[in-house]
């Protein structure tokens, strides 16, 4: 056994670092519960980064939720009762953008697949979808 | 009469470092590197396919190594440890040159550099401390380089807070791991 070891927490300055990552984490969450106050109606941009990449344009809440093909297979945009989004399932191996759930403020990528979910908090669009 | 063996450890002595001795000779650390960096890449391959309850939460125990060699090697092994196991792993998951290898060699080289800044500015600061703020700056890399690639306004950071959350534990983890190794080899 060698007892020479840097110990976990050594002094003041330890406790100053994780205060101030902390604190960086409230100030975060206060943006973040900040930003996802407004009348947001379900409106998303969904861009599916394959050859040729893809956009569509939901102006607000789908009562179906819709499958996208992106680049690994299919996944499943769900749109909740209380009109946010997430990702239900997708073919990704790390399934990130699955466990990130709910949101009505910030977006959703799946980074293997090559899409991205963005919310859109302004709603001007009045189309129900658009696809390029 | 000093016996080569005795010189070397003389003149390991002098560096900064952790350990009983450290390992003295330029075979005997580009050997220990080398088994780090096997050791770390294996570990990224193993880990990748685990389930997670949150996004992000992962141990990220292959950091263990990028630690293990800044205290007990140097920074440029540390930076070598995280350049290689990255690549590796990547060859082995079929994944090489993607926006995925991209996530975590940038994850990877910022958390090495991180905590080898930390460890010069701050050089009595705790394992828990370095290891922390490697696996924090890991995932800000991540966010940024998704940023680049994919998000088109900046609404991506706001899940900085819960990445926050998630870095402190899987820091505090390979802080631990990383002390038992220190203790268990000579």
């Amino acid at each position: 056994m060698n007892d020479n070891v840097p110990p976990l927490f050594a002094g003041k300055h330890d406790w100053q670092i994780l205060l101030a990552l902390l604190a960086v984490s409230l100030l975060a969450w206060a943006g973040h519960n900040y930003s996802s106050r407004g009348g947001f109606s379900g409106a998303c941009r969904v861009r599916i980064l394959t050859e040729p990449s893809q956009e569509m344009l939901f102006s607000g809440s789908q009562a179906q939720p819709v499958e996208v093909r992106g680049r690994t297979g299919p996944a499943v945009i769900e749109w909740g009762s209380d009109k946010k989004i997430r990702i239900r399932s997708s073919s990704c191996p790390c399934k990130t953008c699955v466990n990130m759930g709910w949101t009505d403020s910030s977006s959703l990528i799946c980074v293997p697949n090559g899409i991205v979910v963005e919310p859109i908090v302004d709603d001007g669009q009045q189309v129900d979808a658009v696809t390029r | 009469m000093m016996t080569e063996q005795q010189q070397l450890q003389q003149q390991a002595a002098g560096r900064p470092g952790y350990g009983g001795h450290l390992v003295a000779g330029t075979t005997g650390r580009l050997a220990l590197t080398a088994v780090l960096v096997a050791s770390a890449a294996a570990l990224q391959v193993v880990e990748s396919p685990l389930p997670r309850f949150l996004p992000w939460l992962k141990p990220g125990l292959a950091n263990v190594m990028t630690l293990y060699a800044l205290l007990r090697l140097s920074a440029s092994a540390a930076m070598s440890v995280a350049v290689l196991r990255t690549a590796i792993a990547a060859l082995f998951m079929g994944s090489l040159l993607s926006p995925v290898y991209l996530m975590s060699f940038a994850g990877a080289t910022s958390a090495a550099a991180s905590m080898t800044i930390l460890r010069r500015l701050f050089p009595a600061a705790g394992l828990a401390t370095l290891s922390v703020a490697g696996a924090l700056v890991n995932n800000f890399a991540q966010l940024a380089v998704v940023q680049f690639m994919f998000a088109s306004n900046m609404s991506i950071w706001l899940h900085l807070a819960l990445m926050i959350w998630v870095a402190l534990p899987s820091g505090l983890i390979v802080a631990k791991v990383t002390q038992e190794l220190l203790r268990r080899t000579p």
